[in-house]
């Protein structure tokens, strides 16, 4: 206590663009959410390794099925939880006072908004994907 | 406790110092999480029209510029994946001392460059 070199946060306000606003907990769902990826990575690799020419069909009936269906929606949830623990980490890392003076502030809440803004994106597109009516062709 | 080592240092003089494996494989597992992070709507995308249609599922794999995109995500997934398995058997107390942890580190780089080669040999061809 009371030592410059010791830069702690002792003024009891928690980081407010964190995903939990608690370092174990955000810790821990990075974790958890780390063993859904891979497992979901692991499920999807070892359908195309059991299918060597894949059709469309039985692509769709696999991954439309309500089993790939939960599980998707569990593993978008994962992605947007791990994605932003990762992110912000990467973001209060790097883009600091110490590395760029005190622009980095307000560049580091922006960045951070704009990742939140993206993660919320990505969650309701890949919900809409799996669970939305029908599957609408994107115009190129 | 007092403590006197350096903090704060620029980010140049942290990579002048942190030449090992192990550094070396943090750091990458940070930016293939950063790649991953900016080819997720890329992907989303693939995903949707790969599901949308039979015609859509055939065309949408025609494009080069699609699959090397679609290369470079599985081969960042195969990245970090293998470094956050060192990661989370790390988090277990295994592998952190110095030596331990240099050759896991030099193991796993291996592991993930094997992978990285077949899945472009696998998405590309």
């Amino acid at each position: 206590m009371g030592d410059v070199l010791m830069i702690k946060n002792n003024s009891g306000i928690k980081s407010a663009t964190g995903l939990t606003g608690s370092g174990s907990r955000d810790w821990i769902i990075q974790r958890i959410s780390a063993v859904i990826l891979a497992v979901y990575s692991v499920v999807l690799l070892g359908f195309f390794l059991t299918h060597g020419n894949v059709t469309f069909y039985e692509w769709s009936a696999f991954m439309t099925s309500l089993p790939m269906r939960l599980f998707s929606l569990i593993t978008i949830l994962a992605l947007a939880g791990h994605a932003w623990v990762g992110m912000w980490t990467v973001f209060t890392d790097y883009i600091t006072t110490s590395q760029m003076g005190s622009s980095a502030r307000g560049m580091r809440l922006v960045l951070q908004s704009l990742m939140i803004i993206a993660i919320l994106v990505f969650l309701f597109w890949g919900i809409m994907i799996f669970w939305g009516s029908g599957f609408g062709v994107v115009a190129v | 406790m007092k403590s006197n080592r350096p903090i704060n240092l620029p980010l140049s003089q942290v990579i002048s110092v942190n030449s090992s494996p192990i550094a070396i494989a943090s750091i990458l597992h940070r930016i293939s999480g950063i790649i991953l992070f900016l080819l997720i709507p890329v992907m989303l995308w693939l995903l949707q029209n790969s599901l949308a249609s039979p015609e859509s599922f055939e065309t949408v794999f025609d494009n080069v510029l699609v699959r090397f995109l679609a290369w470079v995500f599985v081969a960042a997934i195969a990245y970090h994946f293998v470094m956050g398995i060192k990661h989370l058997v790390a988090d277990n107390g295994g592998n952190e001392e110095l030596k331990s942890a240099r050759m896991v580190s030099v193991i796993s780089f291996v592991i993930a460059a094997i992978l990285i080669v077949a899945s472009f040999i696998w998405v590309m061809f």
